[in-house]
């Protein structure tokens, strides 16, 4: 099992189009299951409606927990989910406007 | 030309077209809830199915769009959230057929009822919002599986070029499709400028506007099939007189479109006077979902942040740590600028249901805004003050109170206030300064106001209760509506009495009622002496445009010397009318044809 904190810095959060962006790159990862939690909530992070439930906005602090059947899948899961919430998500907020 | 309805303006621009007044037929009610399954797999199947027409629909749209739309990474974007969203239900009902046997309509719509629930409690406005995007998905499925016509086909069918549609709530996929058969204006009942249908009107350029008080019967009657304007400008929909041609409503339409252009080009720059003021431009925000446009409006800052949205919708209020964690993010959306926090304004006329608010006869005249903070909710005022004080460590916070119409009620919250802080002190937890003010909305406030000068920073004017209260005619009162009347020269004499002896005692003024979004009321409100105006986030360009475009000195005297001596109580707003049209020529047409709205208003 690998726990990855994360603090979000894009605009929107996990709302809507950035959830959905999310959910549908994690959604490409296989053998590995992946759990997000905020505050006292918990989401599949594969299913899109559970991820918004989350109500995680900018400067939300959330723990990603990645479950896989092997090391190597945890960590390129790992690396994945990092480029998505630091790098992918930021830059839709460039896109917006 | 007639104004039929005043609303929001959602979506900037001017529509002509004719009114289609919609109301729609309700599915979900007809699901009884002990439909059951007879057979899991034939339900199953029905499921999959219904989503994967839905999935082939959306999929065609994406094709058709494909090269006749330059926004189709903004669609296709949304559409894939859409689909996705759908997937998550259609997964979900499956196991709910599976689990509980029901029928597949009642598993969709029990999925469904419970993420809406969720969503409206995640405590964000922006995801609250996306519960339209549930209710068109399940609209959709449902409507599939029924083997109903989907919405827009009915309303394709039957239409033509040039649709309004008047309607009390707008699905997403609907504008999709309508957008390339012919809508070209919308009005809706319910909605918020962030949802998905206020961003893809805006993404066809579809000037939409908000009217809460929209009657759909009504309204109906009046205006369906009949040719309408939407300005979504001002926010208002409009009817014009039978003799009016085609080409002078396009006439019309060009003109106001062309300036608002002007304006919102020039949204960065500073709101200075032509000698020299620097006006604050600051914005009025009534949720998150305002505050992160704010600055793409070319907000300076928040003038009035109402909390009441933090309350509503739930069945306790939220504590220090969410009011806290709020401010923050709104903090962060408008670049750590000056924000003023009004403290909850509640009371009978904006009931919240666990505040226990009794019933009275006029809530106008009742138990509101501080007086019900400081009489029964105390703990509320409390967090509020601890949250405000403790988000300035972190951004720059104002914090207000409402309804004030006496002294001890300032002295009362300002102990609290002091109480608030050595609380924090005694336990190490940081906090920040935070500038006090009231606001000043009660004649009575007004009247003694320089007594209240030690003890605030700053106050800022609400227009619209003061101007109720001094005239004693409520504003939705159509019956009294006439009274009502921001530039009667007894407001003014108010505004000048808090202006000047704020301005002798150094305390800043602020204007943050709807007089601040009005064109006409600028110049008086600068020549006052008023240092801000906080106002609706899509009048700031405007706003700050005319600012740029006046001298004070030249206009002041013959504007005061009006309100002290006056023949009609409508000499000053003539007056004012008179120097806008010789001072900003290009403003003349525009306030032309507003006059000319405002007139024949009166039946």
């Amino acid at each position: 099992m690998k726990i990855l904190k994360f603090k979000l810095m894009n605009k929107a959060g996990l709302h809507a189009r950035p959830a959905a962006v999310f959910v549908r790159e994690v959604k490409k990862l296989n053998n590995v299951q992946i759990t997000i939690k905020k505050d006292d909530k918990i989401a599949d992070a594969k299913n899109v409606l559970q991820v918004l439930s989350l109500g995680a906005d900018i400067g939300d602090e959330i723990e990603v927990i990645i479950n896989g059947s092997s090391d190597d899948d945890e960590n390129n899961a790992a690396k994945v989910i990092e480029k998505i919430i630091m790098e992918i998500l930021p830059n839709l907020d460039g896109e917006n406007k | 030309m007639k104004v039929i309805a005043k609303g929001v303006p959602i979506v900037s621009g001017l529509a002509i077209g004719v009114a289609k007044v919609w109301k729609e037929e309700d599915v979900f009610n007809n699901i009884s809830s002990n439909c059951r399954s007879n057979n899991n797999d034939f339900e199953i199947r029905k499921l999959k199915n219904a989503l994967e027409v839905l999935n082939n629909k959306v999929n065609n749209y994406l094709e058709f769009i494909k090269n006749e739309r330059k926004e189709l990474k903004e669609i296709n974007d949304i559409l894939n959230a859409y689909l996705l969203i759908a997937d998550s239900i259609v997964e979900e009902a499956i196991d709910k057929i599976k689990s509980d046997n029901v029928c597949a309509e009642l598993a969709v719509k029990v999925i469904i009822e419970k993420y809406i629930q969720k969503l409206r409690e995640s405590g964000s406005e922006l995801i609250s919002m996306r519960v339209d995007d549930l209710i068109d998905i399940e609209s959709q499925l449902i409507r599939i599986m029924l083997g109903k016509p989907l919405l827009y086909d009915l309303l394709i069918n039957q239409s033509r070029d040039n649709i309004i549609l008047i309607t009390n709530d707008i699905m997403p996929s609907t504008i999709l499709l309508l957008a390339r058969s012919g809508l070209v204006g919308l009005v809706t009942k319910h909605g918020g400028i962030t949802s998905h249908s206020a961003i893809l009107a805006r993404t066809f350029n579809i000037p939409y506007i908000l009217v809460p008080s929209l009657d759909i019967e009504s309204i109906g009657t009046i205006i369906n099939d009949k040719a309408v304007i939407v300005d979504g400008y001002k926010g208002y929909l409009l009817l014009p007189d039978i003799n009016e041609s085609y080409t002078s409503l396009m006439q019309i339409a060009n003109i106001i479109k062309n300036i608002n252009d002007k304006f919102f080009n020039e949204r960065a720059q500073p709101a200075v006077t032509e000698d020299g003021h620097n006006i604050k431009v600051l914005a009025n925000v009534n949720n998150i979902e305002d505050a992160r446009i704010v600055l793409d409006y070319g907000g300076e800052g928040i003038g009035l942040l109402r909390l009441e949205f933090m309350y509503m919708n739930r069945k306790q209020p939220p504590n220090e740590n969410e009011l806290l964690s709020t401010l923050q993010k709104i903090s962060e959306f408008v670049h750590k600028r000056e924000i003023i926090v009004r403290a909850l304004d509640a009371g009978g006329d904006k009931p919240i249901p666990y505040l226990n608010i009794s019933k009275e006869n006029n809530p106008f005249l009742g138990l509101r805004g501080i007086r019900l903070l400081l009489k029964e909710h105390q703990d509320i005022l409390i967090d509020e003050i601890r949250a405000v004080l403790r988000a300035s460590s972190f951004g720059e916070f104002g914090f207000m109170i409402p309804m004030v119409s006496t002294l001890s009620e300032i002295i009362e919250t300002k102990k609290i206030m002091n109480e608030v802080k050595e609380d924090l002190e005694r336990k190490g937890i940081n906090y920040g300064k935070v500038s006090f003010g009231i606001m000043v909305e009660i004649p009575s406030i007004a009247l003694i106001i320089d007594k209240v000068m030690n003890y605030v920073d700053f106050v800022s004017i609400g227009t619209n209760d003061l101007t109720q209260y001094i005239l004693a005619a409520d504003r939705d009162n159509e019956k009294v509506q006439y009274l009502y009347n921001e530039f009667h020269p007894s407001v003014l004499r108010l505004l000048y009495n808090v202006v000047n002896t704020a301005k002798r005692h150094g305390v800043r003024v602020d204007v943050c009622g709807e007089m601040a979004s009005n064109e006409i009321a600028i110049p008086i409100l600068l020549s006052l002496g008023v240092d801000a105006l906080s106002v609706n986030i899509t009048s700031i360009p405007k706003i700050k445009y005319i600012v740029r475009k006046l001298n004070i000195g030249k206009i002041r005297n013959s504007i005061m010397e009006l309100i002290n001596n006056f023949s009609n109580e409508g000499d000053v707003r003539e007056l004012v009318m008179r120097i806008l049209m010789e001072t900003i020529t290009e403003l003349t047409p525009l306030m032309k044809i507003y006059e000319s709205y405002e007139n024949s208003q009166q039946p």
